[in-house]
Protein backbone atom coordinates (compact mmCIF):
# COMPACT_ATOMS: atom_id res chain seq x y z
CA UNK A 1 0.00 0.00 0.00
CA UNK A 2 1.30 3.46 -0.56
CA UNK A 3 1.30 5.74 1.80
CA UNK A 4 1.39 9.24 1.31
CA UNK A 5 4.38 10.81 2.76
CA UNK A 6 6.46 8.04 2.74
CA UNK A 7 7.07 7.77 -1.01
CA UNK A 8 10.05 8.14 -2.89
CA UNK A 9 8.95 11.91 -4.37
CA UNK A 10 9.31 13.18 -0.53
CA UNK A 11 12.96 15.07 -1.58
CA UNK A 12 14.03 17.06 1.67
CA UNK A 13 14.98 20.35 -0.20
CA UNK A 14 12.31 22.50 0.12
CA UNK A 15 14.06 24.86 1.69
CA UNK A 16 16.72 25.57 -0.62
CA UNK A 17 13.48 25.98 -3.69
CA UNK A 18 12.49 28.34 -1.10
CA UNK A 19 15.37 30.45 -0.43
CA UNK A 20 15.89 30.81 -4.20
CA UNK A 21 12.82 32.09 -4.57
CA UNK A 22 13.47 34.70 -2.12
CA UNK A 23 16.48 35.59 -3.38
CA UNK A 24 15.07 36.00 -7.08
CA UNK A 25 12.39 38.17 -5.66
CA UNK A 26 14.91 40.44 -4.68
CA UNK A 27 16.49 40.54 -8.15
CA UNK A 28 13.39 40.97 -9.25
CA UNK A 29 13.16 44.21 -7.21
CA UNK A 30 16.24 45.16 -8.67
CA UNK A 31 15.85 44.91 -11.73
CA UNK A 32 14.76 48.28 -12.75
CA UNK A 33 17.92 49.49 -11.40
CA UNK A 34 19.71 47.40 -14.26
CA UNK A 35 17.42 48.52 -17.04
CA UNK A 36 14.99 51.24 -17.68
CA UNK A 37 11.72 50.00 -16.01
CA UNK A 38 9.78 47.47 -18.25
CA UNK A 39 8.73 44.28 -17.17
CA UNK A 40 8.67 44.76 -13.39
CA UNK A 41 8.71 47.91 -11.28
CA UNK A 42 8.09 48.92 -7.81
CA UNK A 43 8.44 47.72 -4.46
CA UNK A 44 6.80 45.33 -1.84
CA UNK A 45 4.14 48.36 -1.26
CA UNK A 46 3.21 48.73 -4.38
CA UNK A 47 4.42 47.56 -8.07
CA UNK A 48 3.86 47.05 -11.99
CA UNK A 49 4.39 43.61 -13.20
CA UNK A 50 3.63 43.39 -17.14
CA UNK A 51 1.15 46.56 -16.89
CA UNK A 52 -0.89 44.91 -13.77
CA UNK A 53 -1.22 47.54 -10.99
CA UNK A 54 -0.14 44.90 -7.73
CA UNK A 55 -0.57 46.87 -4.00
CA UNK A 56 0.11 45.84 -0.39
CA UNK A 57 -3.42 45.29 0.49
CA UNK A 58 -2.26 46.55 3.72
CA UNK A 59 -0.77 49.59 2.25
CA UNK A 60 -4.63 49.55 0.07
CA UNK A 61 -6.50 49.78 3.92
CA UNK A 62 -4.18 52.44 5.40
CA UNK A 63 -4.73 54.10 2.45
CA UNK A 64 -8.69 54.31 2.85
CA UNK A 65 -8.59 54.91 6.48
CA UNK A 66 -6.00 57.91 6.38
CA UNK A 67 -7.65 59.36 3.48
CA UNK A 68 -10.81 58.40 4.02
CA UNK A 69 -11.67 57.73 0.33
CA UNK A 70 -12.47 54.87 -1.90
CA UNK A 71 -9.77 54.96 -5.01
CA UNK A 72 -10.90 52.33 -7.12
CA UNK A 73 -7.94 51.81 -9.03
CA UNK A 74 -5.99 51.05 -5.80
CA UNK A 75 -8.54 48.68 -4.33
CA UNK A 76 -8.74 46.37 -7.40
CA UNK A 77 -4.27 45.97 -7.17
CA UNK A 78 -4.72 45.17 -3.48
CA UNK A 79 -7.19 42.94 -4.31
CA UNK A 80 -5.59 41.18 -6.71
CA UNK A 81 -3.00 40.38 -4.68
CA UNK A 82 -4.78 39.16 -1.92
CA UNK A 83 -7.21 37.00 -4.25
CA UNK A 84 -3.79 35.44 -5.13
CA UNK A 85 -2.47 34.86 -1.82
CA UNK A 86 -6.20 33.62 -0.45
CA UNK A 87 -5.58 30.57 -3.64
CA UNK A 88 -2.22 29.52 -2.32
CA UNK A 89 -2.66 29.94 1.16
CA UNK A 90 -2.42 32.98 3.10
CA UNK A 91 1.29 33.62 4.29
CA UNK A 92 2.89 32.49 1.56
CA UNK A 93 4.12 36.14 1.46
CA UNK A 94 5.85 35.88 4.11
CA UNK A 95 7.83 32.97 3.79
CA UNK A 96 8.48 33.03 -0.08
CA UNK A 97 8.42 36.90 -1.03
CA UNK A 98 9.11 39.08 2.24
CA UNK A 99 12.69 40.18 2.29
CA UNK A 100 11.98 40.57 5.95
CA UNK A 101 11.33 37.11 6.53
CA UNK A 102 14.74 35.91 4.74
CA UNK A 103 16.87 38.16 7.09
CA UNK A 104 15.39 36.72 10.16
CA UNK A 105 16.18 33.45 9.07
CA UNK A 106 19.41 34.24 8.85
CA UNK A 107 19.47 35.88 12.31
CA UNK A 108 17.76 33.52 14.08
CA UNK A 109 20.69 31.15 13.10
CA UNK A 110 23.06 33.28 15.20
CA UNK A 111 20.36 33.59 18.16
CA UNK A 112 21.65 30.29 19.41
CA UNK A 113 24.74 31.64 20.42
CA UNK A 114 23.54 35.35 22.22
CA UNK A 115 20.46 34.30 23.17
CA UNK A 116 19.46 35.80 27.29
CA UNK A 117 16.00 35.76 27.40
CA UNK A 118 12.79 34.18 25.50
CA UNK A 119 10.09 36.14 26.25
CA UNK A 120 7.16 34.35 24.34
CA UNK A 121 4.17 36.93 23.37
CA UNK A 122 0.85 34.92 22.26
CA UNK A 123 0.78 35.46 17.71
CA UNK A 124 -2.60 36.47 18.26
CA UNK A 125 -1.00 40.01 19.48
CA UNK A 126 -0.08 41.20 15.88
CA UNK A 127 -4.02 40.96 15.24
CA UNK A 128 -4.47 44.11 17.34
CA UNK A 129 -1.68 45.92 16.30
CA UNK A 130 -3.33 45.66 12.87
CA UNK A 131 -6.56 46.99 14.28
CA UNK A 132 -4.42 49.18 16.42
CA UNK A 133 -2.64 50.06 13.02
CA UNK A 134 -5.76 50.80 10.85
CA UNK A 135 -7.30 53.01 14.08
CA UNK A 136 -4.25 55.44 14.23
CA UNK A 137 -3.85 55.49 10.40
CA UNK A 138 -7.28 57.06 10.66
CA UNK A 139 -6.84 59.02 13.55
CA UNK A 140 -3.54 60.94 11.86
CA UNK A 141 -4.80 60.12 8.79
CA UNK A 142 -1.18 58.94 7.75
CA UNK A 143 -0.57 55.56 6.85
CA UNK A 144 1.21 54.79 9.70
CA UNK A 145 2.59 51.52 9.36
CA UNK A 146 4.53 52.34 6.28
CA UNK A 147 7.23 54.64 8.50
CA UNK A 148 8.33 51.21 10.15
CA UNK A 149 7.38 48.77 7.89
CA UNK A 150 10.77 46.24 7.78
CA UNK A 151 9.92 45.03 4.10
CA UNK A 152 9.23 48.81 3.24
CA UNK A 153 12.12 50.30 4.93
CA UNK A 154 14.31 47.28 3.45
CA UNK A 155 13.26 47.76 -0.50
CA UNK A 156 13.56 51.72 0.09
CA UNK A 157 17.51 51.14 1.21
CA UNK A 158 17.80 48.77 -1.77
CA UNK A 159 16.97 51.87 -3.89
CA UNK A 160 18.56 54.75 -1.57
CA UNK A 161 21.55 53.57 -0.36
CA UNK A 162 21.91 52.83 3.92
CA UNK A 163 19.90 55.97 5.69
CA UNK A 164 19.11 56.30 9.65
CA UNK A 165 15.60 54.63 9.02
CA UNK A 166 17.89 50.86 8.85
CA UNK A 167 17.83 51.54 12.31
CA UNK A 168 14.07 50.21 12.84
CA UNK A 169 15.37 47.04 10.73
CA UNK A 170 18.37 46.52 13.59
CA UNK A 171 16.56 47.58 16.46
CA UNK A 172 14.17 44.69 15.81
CA UNK A 173 16.88 42.40 14.61
CA UNK A 174 18.56 43.03 18.37
CA UNK A 175 15.33 42.41 19.70
CA UNK A 176 14.97 38.99 17.80
CA UNK A 177 18.38 38.02 18.86
CA UNK A 178 18.52 38.71 22.13
CA UNK A 179 14.98 38.94 23.57
CA UNK A 180 12.08 37.02 21.68
CA UNK A 181 12.72 34.77 18.94
CA UNK A 182 11.51 35.87 15.58
CA UNK A 183 9.28 38.06 17.31
CA UNK A 184 8.03 40.44 14.94
CA UNK A 185 7.02 37.91 12.08
CA UNK A 186 5.40 35.71 14.78
CA UNK A 187 3.00 38.14 16.85
CA UNK A 188 3.83 42.05 15.81
CA UNK A 189 3.40 42.34 11.91
CA UNK A 190 0.50 43.74 10.56
CA UNK A 191 0.75 42.65 6.86
CA UNK A 192 1.14 39.13 8.43
CA UNK A 193 -1.97 39.79 10.38
CA UNK A 194 -3.73 40.00 7.43
CA UNK A 195 -2.26 37.00 5.59
CA UNK A 196 -3.09 35.14 8.30
CA UNK A 197 -6.81 36.18 8.37
CA UNK A 198 -6.64 35.61 4.25
CA UNK A 199 -5.07 31.94 5.17
CA UNK A 200 -7.63 31.05 6.69
CA UNK A 201 -10.00 30.93 3.54
CA UNK A 202 -7.33 29.18 1.56
CA UNK A 203 -7.45 25.43 1.14
CA UNK A 204 -3.60 24.65 0.69
CA UNK A 205 -2.47 22.89 3.35
CA UNK A 206 0.31 21.14 5.20
CA UNK A 207 -0.84 17.97 6.10
CA UNK A 208 0.46 15.46 8.90
CA UNK A 209 0.19 12.11 8.82
CA UNK A 210 -0.81 10.65 12.37
CA UNK A 211 0.05 7.34 11.79
CA UNK A 212 3.16 8.19 10.95
CA UNK A 213 4.35 10.93 12.95
CA UNK A 214 6.03 10.08 16.62
CA UNK A 215 5.50 13.19 18.10
CA UNK A 216 9.85 13.93 17.92
CA UNK A 217 8.44 17.61 18.10
CA UNK A 218 11.55 18.24 15.80
CA UNK A 219 9.21 20.53 13.43
CA UNK A 220 8.58 22.46 16.57
CA UNK A 221 12.01 23.70 16.90
CA UNK A 222 11.92 24.81 13.21
CA UNK A 223 8.59 26.29 13.61
CA UNK A 224 7.53 30.11 13.66
CA UNK A 225 4.49 29.36 16.42
CA UNK A 226 4.98 25.26 17.68
CA UNK A 227 1.46 25.79 18.75
CA UNK A 228 -0.29 25.31 15.46
CA UNK A 229 2.10 21.79 14.76
CA UNK A 230 1.61 20.73 18.77
CA UNK A 231 -1.95 20.23 18.50
CA UNK A 232 -1.68 18.02 16.05
CA UNK A 233 1.40 15.74 16.88
CA UNK A 234 0.52 15.11 20.73
CA UNK A 235 -2.16 13.19 19.09
CA UNK A 236 0.42 11.12 17.13
CA UNK A 237 0.45 7.51 16.82
CA UNK A 238 4.09 6.84 15.12
CA UNK A 239 2.93 2.91 14.41
CA UNK A 240 5.37 1.27 12.63
CA UNK A 241 5.30 0.96 8.99
CA UNK A 242 3.74 -2.35 8.13
CA UNK A 243 0.80 -1.77 10.97
CA UNK A 244 -0.62 1.23 8.97
CA UNK A 245 -3.35 0.40 7.24
CA UNK A 246 -5.00 3.66 6.46
CA UNK A 247 -4.57 7.65 6.47
CA UNK A 248 -5.32 9.74 9.34
CA UNK A 249 -4.01 12.88 7.85
CA UNK A 250 -4.85 16.43 9.63
CA UNK A 251 -4.17 19.63 8.10
CA UNK A 252 -2.47 22.93 9.74
CA UNK A 253 -5.75 24.31 9.85
CA UNK A 254 -4.39 27.98 11.74
CA UNK A 255 -3.34 30.93 9.17
CA UNK A 256 -0.54 31.30 10.94
CA UNK A 257 1.40 29.17 8.57
CA UNK A 258 3.92 30.54 6.26
CA UNK A 259 4.77 27.88 4.06
CA UNK A 260 8.27 27.93 4.75
CA UNK A 261 8.49 23.78 4.62
CA UNK A 262 11.08 23.88 7.47
CA UNK A 263 9.22 21.14 8.97
CA UNK A 264 8.85 19.34 5.94
CA UNK A 265 12.44 19.20 5.22
CA UNK A 266 13.17 17.97 9.43
CA UNK A 267 10.78 15.38 9.78
CA UNK A 268 12.60 12.46 9.96
CA UNK A 269 9.38 9.81 9.52
CA UNK A 270 8.51 11.75 6.14
CA UNK A 271 5.32 12.53 7.80
CA UNK A 272 4.68 16.05 6.03
CA UNK A 273 3.37 16.33 2.89
CA UNK A 274 1.66 19.95 1.24
CA UNK A 275 -1.85 19.77 -0.25
CA UNK A 276 -5.71 19.92 -0.39
CA UNK A 277 -7.07 20.68 2.98
CA UNK A 278 -8.40 17.37 4.74
CA UNK A 279 -11.52 17.19 6.63
CA UNK A 280 -11.79 16.80 10.21
CA UNK A 281 -13.31 13.74 11.06
CA UNK A 282 -14.00 14.16 14.70
CA UNK B 1 35.57 28.66 46.49
CA UNK B 2 33.46 27.49 43.07
CA UNK B 3 30.61 28.36 44.96
CA UNK B 4 32.11 31.89 44.87
CA UNK B 5 33.00 31.54 41.15
CA UNK B 6 29.49 30.87 40.40
CA UNK B 7 28.60 33.69 41.71
CA UNK B 8 30.61 35.77 40.09
CA UNK B 9 30.05 34.56 37.10
CA UNK B 10 26.09 35.06 37.85
CA UNK B 11 26.83 38.65 38.87
CA UNK B 12 28.64 38.91 35.48
CA UNK B 13 26.20 37.29 33.21
CA UNK B 14 23.48 39.64 34.79
CA UNK B 15 25.40 42.31 34.25
CA UNK B 16 25.78 41.70 30.66
CA UNK B 17 22.22 41.43 30.39
CA UNK B 18 21.47 44.47 31.74
CA UNK B 19 23.92 45.77 29.17
CA UNK B 20 22.49 44.30 26.22
CA UNK B 21 19.17 44.62 27.16
CA UNK B 22 19.57 48.52 27.63
CA UNK B 23 21.60 49.23 24.90
CA UNK B 24 18.67 47.25 22.72
CA UNK B 25 16.54 49.42 24.48
CA UNK B 26 18.43 52.56 23.20
CA UNK B 27 18.54 51.57 19.73
CA UNK B 28 15.09 50.89 19.35
CA UNK B 29 14.14 54.09 21.30
CA UNK B 30 16.21 56.34 18.94
CA UNK B 31 14.76 55.01 15.68
CA UNK B 32 11.77 55.24 16.91
CA UNK B 33 12.28 58.56 17.89
CA UNK B 34 13.31 59.37 14.87
CA UNK B 35 10.98 57.74 12.38
CA UNK B 36 7.77 59.24 14.36
CA UNK B 37 9.03 62.33 15.21
CA UNK B 38 7.09 63.95 11.98
CA UNK B 39 4.76 66.26 13.50
CA UNK B 40 7.57 68.94 13.80
CA UNK B 41 7.99 68.74 9.57
CA UNK B 42 4.85 69.30 8.42
CA UNK B 43 5.49 73.20 8.23
CA UNK B 44 8.56 72.73 6.05
CA UNK B 45 8.35 72.86 2.27
CA UNK B 46 9.74 70.20 0.45
CA UNK B 47 8.79 70.19 -3.18
CA UNK B 48 7.22 67.42 -4.20
CA UNK B 49 6.81 65.86 -7.62
CA UNK B 50 4.58 67.16 -10.76
CA UNK B 51 0.97 66.64 -9.86
CA UNK B 52 1.20 66.25 -5.86
CA UNK B 53 -1.74 67.78 -4.15
CA UNK B 54 -1.51 69.73 -1.16
CA UNK B 55 1.27 68.75 1.68
CA UNK B 56 -1.86 67.49 4.01
CA UNK B 57 -3.45 65.38 1.78
CA UNK B 58 -0.25 64.17 0.03
CA UNK B 59 1.11 62.87 3.35
CA UNK B 60 -2.38 60.55 3.77
CA UNK B 61 -2.55 59.59 0.25
CA UNK B 62 1.05 58.80 0.00
CA UNK B 63 1.41 55.00 0.86
CA UNK B 64 5.29 55.80 0.49
CA UNK B 65 5.66 53.10 -2.32
CA UNK B 66 8.55 54.99 -3.86
CA UNK B 67 7.39 53.86 -7.54
CA UNK B 68 7.81 57.51 -8.54
CA UNK B 69 11.12 57.50 -7.61
CA UNK B 70 11.98 54.35 -9.56
CA UNK B 71 10.13 55.58 -12.83
CA UNK B 72 11.72 58.83 -12.54
CA UNK B 73 14.17 58.54 -15.99
CA UNK B 74 16.49 61.18 -14.41
CA UNK B 75 16.77 60.44 -10.63
CA UNK B 76 15.71 64.08 -10.19
CA UNK B 77 12.40 62.35 -7.76
CA UNK B 78 14.26 61.23 -4.17
CA UNK B 79 12.76 59.31 -1.56
CA UNK B 80 13.08 60.94 2.16
CA UNK B 81 14.88 59.16 5.04
CA UNK B 82 14.16 59.65 9.19
CA UNK B 83 16.56 62.39 8.99
CA UNK B 84 15.64 64.27 6.06
CA UNK B 85 13.49 67.71 5.99
CA UNK B 86 9.96 65.89 5.18
CA UNK B 87 8.15 62.39 6.35
CA UNK B 88 9.89 58.92 5.64
CA UNK B 89 9.63 57.32 2.52
CA UNK B 90 7.94 60.11 0.74
CA UNK B 91 9.13 61.53 -2.46
CA UNK B 92 10.70 65.12 -2.68
CA UNK B 93 13.09 66.85 -5.64
CA UNK B 94 16.06 68.32 -4.37
CA UNK B 95 16.73 71.28 -7.04
CA UNK B 96 20.19 72.04 -6.64
CA UNK B 97 20.53 68.35 -7.50
CA UNK B 98 18.88 68.54 -10.62
CA UNK B 99 15.65 69.61 -11.47
CA UNK B 100 12.11 68.61 -13.60
CA UNK B 101 12.58 68.10 -16.70
CA UNK B 102 8.98 67.80 -17.17
CA UNK B 103 8.76 64.98 -19.09
CA UNK B 104 5.77 64.67 -21.88
CA UNK B 105 4.32 61.65 -20.65
CA UNK B 106 4.67 62.24 -16.92
CA UNK B 107 5.98 58.51 -15.92
CA UNK B 108 5.99 59.65 -12.13
CA UNK B 109 2.04 60.32 -12.63
CA UNK B 110 1.33 57.40 -14.36
CA UNK B 111 3.23 55.52 -11.76
CA UNK B 112 1.48 56.76 -8.75
CA UNK B 113 -0.78 54.45 -7.70
CA UNK B 114 -3.01 56.47 -5.59
CA UNK B 115 -3.78 60.10 -6.88
CA UNK B 116 -1.39 61.45 -4.51
CA UNK B 117 0.42 62.32 -7.85
CA UNK B 118 -3.23 63.43 -9.51
CA UNK B 119 -3.67 62.60 -12.82
CA UNK B 120 -5.43 65.86 -13.28
CA UNK B 121 -2.21 67.28 -14.87
CA UNK B 122 -1.94 66.71 -18.66
CA UNK B 123 0.60 68.93 -19.61
CA UNK B 124 3.70 70.73 -18.51
CA UNK B 125 1.72 73.99 -17.27
CA UNK B 126 -0.44 72.16 -15.37
CA UNK B 127 2.23 71.17 -13.01
CA UNK B 128 2.22 73.79 -9.53
CA UNK B 129 5.25 72.13 -7.70
CA UNK B 130 6.47 76.05 -6.43
CA UNK B 131 7.44 79.16 -7.78
CA UNK B 132 10.74 80.82 -8.36
CA UNK B 133 11.22 83.87 -6.63
CA UNK B 134 14.82 85.76 -6.24
CA UNK B 135 15.53 85.45 -2.94
CA UNK B 136 19.20 87.00 -2.82
CA UNK B 137 18.51 90.52 -5.12
CA UNK B 138 21.94 91.47 -3.58
CA UNK B 139 23.66 88.72 -5.04
CA UNK B 140 22.24 88.34 -8.54
CA UNK B 141 24.31 89.30 -10.83
CA UNK B 142 21.75 90.54 -13.07
CA UNK B 143 20.38 93.40 -10.58
CA UNK B 144 24.07 94.02 -10.26
CA UNK B 145 24.36 95.12 -13.92
CA UNK B 146 25.98 92.48 -15.67
CA UNK B 147 23.97 90.40 -18.54
CA UNK B 148 24.13 87.28 -17.09
CA UNK B 149 19.69 86.35 -17.62
CA UNK B 150 21.06 82.42 -17.40
CA UNK B 151 17.58 81.73 -15.65
CA UNK B 152 15.68 83.69 -17.67
CA UNK B 153 17.50 81.71 -21.29
CA UNK B 154 16.95 78.24 -19.32
CA UNK B 155 13.73 78.68 -18.78
CA UNK B 156 11.50 76.35 -20.39
CA UNK B 157 8.47 78.76 -20.66
CA UNK B 158 10.84 81.84 -21.46
CA UNK B 159 9.49 85.00 -21.76
CA UNK B 160 6.19 83.59 -20.22
CA UNK B 161 7.19 82.91 -16.67
CA UNK B 162 10.77 84.78 -16.73
CA UNK B 163 10.67 87.74 -18.83
CA UNK B 164 13.79 90.01 -18.77
CA UNK B 165 12.59 93.85 -17.69
CA UNK B 166 15.02 96.60 -18.62
CA UNK B 167 15.74 99.71 -16.45
CA UNK B 168 18.47 102.37 -16.40
CA UNK B 169 20.95 101.42 -14.26
CA UNK B 170 20.77 104.23 -11.14
CA UNK B 171 24.62 104.36 -10.04
CA UNK B 172 25.68 104.86 -13.10
CA UNK B 173 22.82 106.53 -14.98
CA UNK B 174 24.55 105.30 -17.94
CA UNK B 175 24.17 100.82 -18.31
CA UNK B 176 20.68 99.00 -18.69
CA UNK B 177 19.61 96.68 -16.02
CA UNK B 178 18.18 93.98 -17.37
CA UNK B 179 15.85 92.39 -14.41
CA UNK B 180 14.30 89.10 -14.49
CA UNK B 181 11.10 88.78 -13.93
CA UNK B 182 9.03 85.99 -12.66
CA UNK B 183 5.36 85.41 -13.46
CA UNK B 184 4.25 82.96 -10.73
CA UNK B 185 0.85 82.30 -12.51
CA UNK B 186 2.85 80.69 -15.31
CA UNK B 187 6.20 79.35 -13.08
CA UNK B 188 5.41 75.63 -12.57
CA UNK B 189 8.56 75.70 -9.97
CA UNK B 190 10.72 72.93 -12.15
CA UNK B 191 13.84 74.65 -10.49
CA UNK B 192 15.62 74.56 -13.36
CA UNK B 193 16.98 78.13 -13.05
CA UNK B 194 18.02 77.70 -9.33
CA UNK B 195 20.01 74.64 -10.50
CA UNK B 196 21.20 76.85 -13.72
CA UNK B 197 22.06 79.50 -11.12
CA UNK B 198 26.11 80.31 -11.57
CA UNK B 199 26.48 81.59 -8.47
CA UNK B 200 27.41 79.33 -5.40
CA UNK B 201 24.21 80.08 -3.30
CA UNK B 202 21.45 80.32 -6.14
CA UNK B 203 20.17 83.42 -6.05
CA UNK B 204 16.70 82.29 -7.74
CA UNK B 205 14.83 79.79 -5.27
CA UNK B 206 11.90 77.55 -5.61
CA UNK B 207 9.91 78.42 -2.88
CA UNK B 208 6.16 77.38 -1.98
CA UNK B 209 3.03 78.67 -4.21
CA UNK B 210 0.98 81.10 -2.20
CA UNK B 211 -1.97 82.05 -4.15
CA UNK B 212 -3.47 84.63 -2.11
CA UNK B 213 -5.84 87.39 -2.72
CA UNK B 214 -5.86 91.32 -1.82
CA UNK B 215 -7.00 91.11 1.55
CA UNK B 216 -10.89 91.97 2.33
CA UNK B 217 -9.79 95.05 4.31
CA UNK B 218 -8.27 96.84 1.17
CA UNK B 219 -9.90 97.93 -2.19
CA UNK B 220 -8.85 98.93 -5.21
CA UNK B 221 -9.19 102.59 -5.74
CA UNK B 222 -9.87 102.07 -9.46
CA UNK B 223 -12.37 99.82 -9.47
CA UNK B 224 -14.74 102.03 -7.10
Amino acid sequence: MKIKGSDKNYVQNRRIIRHIVQILFIILFFSPTIGYPSIYYGTLISSSFLGIELSDPLAVLENIAAHKHFYPDLIISGFIVLSFFILIGGRFFCGWVCPYYLLSEIINKVRNYFAIYDIKISSSFKYWFFISVLILSFILSLPIFEYFSPPGILLRTFFNGLGISIFIIISILLIEIFISKRVWCKSICPIGALYSIAGKFSKLKININKNICTNCIKCHNECIDSNMLQNITENAKGLEKNKIKKFDIESVKSGECTYCFQCYDVCPKKAISFGWIKANKN
Amino acid sequence: MRGENEKINQSRRDFFRRAILSSVSIVTGFSLFKVLNTKSKVNNFVIRPPGAVNEEEFLSKCIRCIKCVIACPYEVIISADAEDITDIGTPYLNLREGYCKLCADFPCIAACPTDALSDMVKKPKDVMMGTAVITNREACLALRGLRCEVCYRICPFIDEAIVIKERLNPYTLRHTIYEPIVHKEICVGCGRCEQACVLDEAAIEVLPLKRGDISKHYIEAYEI
